[in-house]
């Protein structure tokens, strides 16, 4: 290997957390995500902007004979899945400190969280399906659509920690770091989206 | 530089010869069809060249200005054109310009980049969406003294006249030199109501009613089309607008609200009850008899019409007696099915609907 | 490279060659990650999709030769021409210029060895393929911006970025809408039927929010394509460059906001529509500028009226009288006399044929010998544009005058007595004309392919980077990695002389593994050295399951759509458990 390729290489390898960061190169995966979850946050637009694009072309929101949504059950749902924001940032700076046991504890225990969060949810809306089916009104629609469009998202999410918890077992590697970059930046997203979409889901009773 | 490549390029030309006379005969013949179009006459068509009212009129007047304008810059643009061919054999290479060049050339794009593009939308803006969009909005609810309804159906148009018991079907009558402010509902799919020579085009909507000013300076026969993709027979959705002196219209619509005399003659009555027991009467209303149906037109004064499922032929007897046989035959995907009838029967329910008068 | 001459250069070649070499036959193909086999793949299949959507366009054509015609029944008609548009927007204009040229060109020109993402760009083409339907989220994903040498790209480059950046918003608006059009179908939802609340008029919201930006999707190329042809055939830079590449991404963003133009009559309240037709007249101002650009690059250079030049100026002819058009629309009361007319199909042939399709042919000729190293035969290259020209203008001109005498779009028929009988008469043998210059072209370099004279790498004195290599290109496209410092650097003479240096010094040239390098995001520094991937399995065995899961749903097997579903979580799994060389 020529002189010039080696010392360029030494920029990249395990001591890259050295380089001044301001000149380092997104890594692939990186802009991979983020192009990602450009396209999802558009999505998502889509979607609330259709809800709201309802509402305001409705005398009566919700439509008559489907009760307002709960308030208390969402927000404390969606309170626990914001605060595994924690663990998950923690285990990605356990990764890049190289720690992959702790990061690995830190990945199950918010795991553990979502999967709680997802099974309740789940409960709830195929309790809510049961009240007011989506083939009776465009408000239950949208709703349905909306929810089941988060809890995709959730279910995805767990997937990919799943995979980051089976990878991180065999240590760290500078892909694997990337991978578990890409888990927290999508963990990060999902749960911003909860915040928007839980506050849609109980509009109509605030 | 690869050589080789240069000599491919030093053999071409040739064809190209007659570049920008082609061009300039190919807008020349383009303008030209266009004047011819223009000038040509047109009775009964459809043809936004032929305003009949303000509406239409100021939206023509807009369209020439506009087409001046464009006409003066695509001819800008073949001169330029047209120069650059001229400098095919121009001496060295310019690869790189000068400075000064450059700021010449770069004021140039902004000047017929920017700073004209700017200005002449600027006054097209003031001139089209503040000017002439307020003369074709339609009037303000209970500002005109004629209200009209009109109902898309999947092929038809029924029309209806608030304040009277009149019903008819794609003929639309209309007093002359008078605003009509026209309800645009639908009973199925998106239509688009579009009389270009009265005014622009407005859609029907499901669940959300428009409106739109019909207005006619001066008597005569008005094409109109659906202009929104409903379906298998989109293209056989006409309708005729008349704007008639206001008597003969008055005597018109009094008798459009009268139900059917009975029959005359007994083929005539044997016809009525053809048209009752058969599957007519699940489809078409005939006021004055118990046909209320309301899947097909109101066929209550069917001789007053001049033409036949929606301007597709003209409602005479031979096209009647061909149409009730086999209505698929001329509009294929339509909802009236071919009946079984006898001789008899069919003779009796011809005499029948040429009574409707 | 002309001195590429001692033994341990040579040496270097060879285990580039080595390195990079692709599997031989159909497992190569199917397993490919090469962006340049990608893009011939992409170029043959969007010729298909052309070839069958210009038989159905002929056959409409056919139908309306004369009122009252009877070539096709009403149910055949409406089927063909929206199978017509179909085809044409989504199997053929989008995937040949984003698929086919942006895959081919883009490393190329900016001297790297392969995309970003060169398993999800053959991922992408094999869902494409497996799937007419859905092959837009693949585009969508395949072709992200890439970390490359972003403050010297060519213009070209600047169009492929901003249609990126337009696909990645503009797609999600026509997922949801056909999302929430299968739910109200498979599912009884709610979301277009007005009895149960629903409304109607979302479709169109939603499909024009996707629609309109899309329409920038399918010119934005073309832009690139006429930028990089303009200065190779005047022998000058682009006219005000900074100005073209703002204009290029700044097209891409205010497209976002024009969308409810194209819903002038559905009666959206006035103010509504006051707001759009200024939004629409704003759009107006960077396509002014780049028109302007190439008319002084071609008025300040010294032209040569050859094929790719021709198919440009004709580009540019039908792009003014198609833009010209266009702003006549941005006027309320004009568009809603004339729209649903054949006033806009007029209007819209002009710009995706006349301005967005001339240039892909343009450029089909341009590159033609870079991919295939042979020259096409000019004079007929010449004749078949003339042939098209003609035939363009005759087919879609007189569709501007029978919309102003009222011919509605999409119907089937029309009646003998309104006149527009001789209109479509000259639309239909002109739509024949058209087809016999492209067939004309066919046959032009499928002779040129087998019997035209070598081309050499640079037969055009073209200025990109791709000139700077053999024609074909070799596998791994540069073996030294280029130095670039203006946007023109086959014209940097010493910068190429540097290159052929550095390759005889053995800097730069990246020969230990399947290797690209990566520069900073925002000052394009050289960084790192990226191992890529090589042949795959996995793009083609996932496209082929994520094809099953969305077939199985629109055909309503749910039991063989979960299947799939698991099939493809596996393939995911398979497509990530080879993890690249650690440096």
């Amino acid at each position: 290997m020529s002189e010039v390729t080696r010392s360029m290489e030494a920029t990249s390898g395990a001591g890259a957390a050295r380089v001044d960061r301001r000149r380092r190169a997104l890594p692939n995966g990186v802009w991979g995500v983020a192009l990602f979850i450009a396209t999802e946050a558009a999505l998502f637009g889509t979607l609330f902007a259709t809800y709201f694009y309802f509402r305001f072309n409705s005398p009566h929101w919700p439509p008559q004979g489907v009760e307002n949504p709960k308030v208390a059950l969402p927000l404390i749902l969606t309170a626990i899945l914001v605060s595994t924001t924690i663990p998950v940032f923690f285990a990605g700076r356990a990764a890049r400190a190289g720690n992959a046991r702790l990061a690995w504890i830190l990945f199950f225990v918010a795991l553990l969280i979502q999967g709680g969060y997802f099974g309740v949810q789940v409960h709830e809306f195929l309790g809510d399906l049961q009240k007011f089916p989506p083939s009776e009104s465009a408000y239950a629609s949208i709703y349905f659509t909306l929810l089941g469009a988060h809890h995709a998202h959730v279910v995805v999410g767990m997937l990919i920690e799943v995979w980051v918890l089976g990878k991180l077992l065999g240590g760290i590697t500078n892909y694997r770091l990337i991978g578990v970059r890409v888990a927290t930046y999508y963990w990060y997203f999902v749960n911003l989206l909860a915040i928007g979409v839980v506050f849609t889901q109980i509009y109509p009773a605030l | 530089m690869d050589t080789r490549g240069r000599d491919l390029r030093g053999k071409r030309a040739a064809p190209a010869g007659s570049l920008v006379r082609r061009l300039l005969l190919l807008a020349g013949l383009g303008c030209a069809l266009l004047l011819i179009a223009g000038c040509g006459q047109s009775q009964g068509g459809q043809s936004t060249l032929h305003p009949a009212s303000d509406q239409s009129r100021k939206i023509l007047h807009l369209f020439w200005g506009m087409l001046a304008a464009a006409v003066v810059v695509f001819i800008g643009a073949v001169v330029l054109l047209a120069i650059s061919y001229r400098r095919r054999n121009r001496e060295g290479i310019p690869l790189v310009e000068a400075e000064n060049e450059k700021a010449v050339s770069s004021g140039l794009v902004v000047a017929f980049g920017i700073v004209i593009p700017v200005a002449c939308l600027i006054v097209l803006f003031f001139i089209a969406n503040i000017g002439v969009v307020k003369a074709t909005d339609a009037p303000a609810p209970g500002q005109t003294k004629m209200n009209v309804t009109v109902i898309g159906h999947q092929w038809f148009w029924e029309v209806r006249y608030p304040g009277s018991a009149a019903v008819t079907a794609n003929e639309i009558h209309i007093p002359v030199k008078t605003p009509v402010n026209v309800t645009l509902k639908t009973a199925d799919v998106i239509h688009s109501f579009w009389v270009p020579e009265l005014n622009k085009k407005v859609d029907m909507i499901p669940g959300h009613p428009n409106t739109l000013e019909l207005y006619a300076d001066h008597v005569g026969m008005y094409r109109g089309q659906c202009a929104e993709f409903c379906g298998l027979q989109h293209a056989h959705m006409s309708m005729a607008v008349y704007a008639d002196p206001p008597a003969k219209f008055r005597a018109w619509l009094a008798n459009m609200a009268k139900p059917v005399a009975p029959p005359a003659s007994p083929q005539a009555k044997a016809g009525e009850q053809v048209f009752l027991t058969q599957q007519c009467a699940s489809c078409h209303t005939i006021r004055g008899t118990s046909a209320r149906g309301t899947i097909g037109p109101d066929l209550t004064h069917l001789q007053t019409r001049n033409t036949l499922a929606a301007l597709t032929i003209p409602n005479r007897k031979g096209y009647l007696g061909a149409w009730v046989i086999d209505p698929q035959h001329f509009k294929p995907g339509n909802k009236m099915p071919g009946l079984n009838l006898s001789g008899a029967q069919f003779s009796n329910l011809l005499t029948f609907l040429e009574g409707l008068k | 490279m002309a001195t590429v001459s001692t033994p341990e250069t040579i040496r270097r070649l060879h285990r580039l060659d080595r390195i990079w070499q692709e599997r031989p036959g159909v497992l190569g193909w199917l397993t490919t990650t090469d962006h340049k086999r990608i893009g011939i793949l992409y170029l043959f299949t969007s010729l298909a999709f052309f070839a069958a959507g210009g038989t159905e366009a002929l056959l409409v054509r056919t139908q309306l030769i004369t009122p009252n015609g009877s070539t096709l029944s009403p149910a055949a008609f409406n089927t063909t021409m929206t199978m017509h548009g179909v085809t044409m927007i989504f199997l053929f204009v989008i995937p040949i210029s984003t698929g086919a040229f942006g895959n081919y060109l883009l490393p190329l020109m900016i001297g790297a060895r392969d995309m970003a993402y060169p398993r999800l760009n053959a991922f992408s083409y094999w869902v494409f393929l497996g799937s007419g339907l859905f092959m837009y989220v693949g585009v969508a994903t395949g072709n992200g911006p890439n970390a490359g040498w972003f403050d010297y790209m060519p213009l070209f480059c600047y169009a492929f970025l901003a249609v990126s950046f337009a696909l990645v918003f503009a797609l999600p608006a026509l997922s949801v809408d056909c999302l929430f059009l299968e739910l109200d179908r498979r599912l009884g939802f709610n979301f277009f039927n007005v009895g149960h609340g629903g409304n109607v008029l979302l479709w169109q919201h939603l499909f024009w929010i996707f629609g309109h930006p899309e329409v920038y999707i399918i010119i934005l190329p073309a832009f690139g394509i006429a930028t990089s042809i303009i200065p190779t055939f005047t022998r000058r830079r682009m006219v005000a460059f900074p100005m073209v590449a703002l204009a290029e991404i700044l097209v891409a963003f205010i497209g976002f906001g024009v969308w409810a133009h194209h819903m002038f009559s559905v009666g959206l309240p006035t103010i509504t529509t006051i707001y759009f037709a200024a939004a629409s007249m704003i759009v107006v101002i960077p396509s002014a500028i780049q028109l302007f650009a190439w008319l002084t690059t071609l008025v300040t250079g010294k032209p040569t009226f050859t094929t790719p030049l021709l198919w440009i100026i004709g580009f540019i002819v039908f792009f003014i009288i198609g833009g010209l058009s266009g702003i006549m629309f941005a006027a309320i009361p004009f568009d809603q006399q004339l729209t649903d007319t054949y006033f806009v199909v007029a209007h819209f042939h002009f710009i995706i044929f006349g301005a967005a399709v001339f240039p892909l042919l343009g450029g089909i000729y341009y590159w033609f010998p870079k991919v295939t190293g042979r020259m096409y035969n000019e004079p007929a290259g010449q004749a078949s544009f003339w042939i098209t020209a003609l035939g363009s203008a005759l087919t879609f001109f007189p569709m501007h005058i029978v919309g102003l005498l009222g011919m509605p779009r999409r119907v089937y028929t029309y009646p003998a007595n309104v006149g527009w009988g001789p209109y479509n008469l000259s639309e239909t043998i002109g739509s024949y004309i058209l087809a016999a210059g492209l067939v004309l072209m066919v046959v032009n370099l499928v002779w040129s392919y087998f019997r035209g004279p070598a081309s050499g790498p640079n037969p055009f004195g073209g200025a990109t980077l791709e000139w700077s290599i053999p024609s074909p290109p070799p596998e791994y496209n540069f073996p030294v990695i280029p130095t670039v410092s203006s946007a023109y650097p086959m014209w940097d003479v010493e910068d190429r002389e540097h290159d052929v240096d550095k390759l005889n010094r053995g800097e730069m040239v990246l020969d230990q593994g399947h290797e690209t390098p990566a520069s900073t995001t925002l000052d394009g520094y050289f960084d790192e050295i990226l191992d890529m991937p090589s042949n795959s399995p996995w793009p083609v065995v996932t496209a082929l399951m994520i094809t099953g899961v969305f077939a199985m749903i629109l055909t309503g097997h749910l039991v063989a759509m979960s299947v799939f579903l698991g099939l493809f979580a596996l393939s995911v799994m398979g497509w990530h458990s080879v993890e690249p060389r650690e440096a």
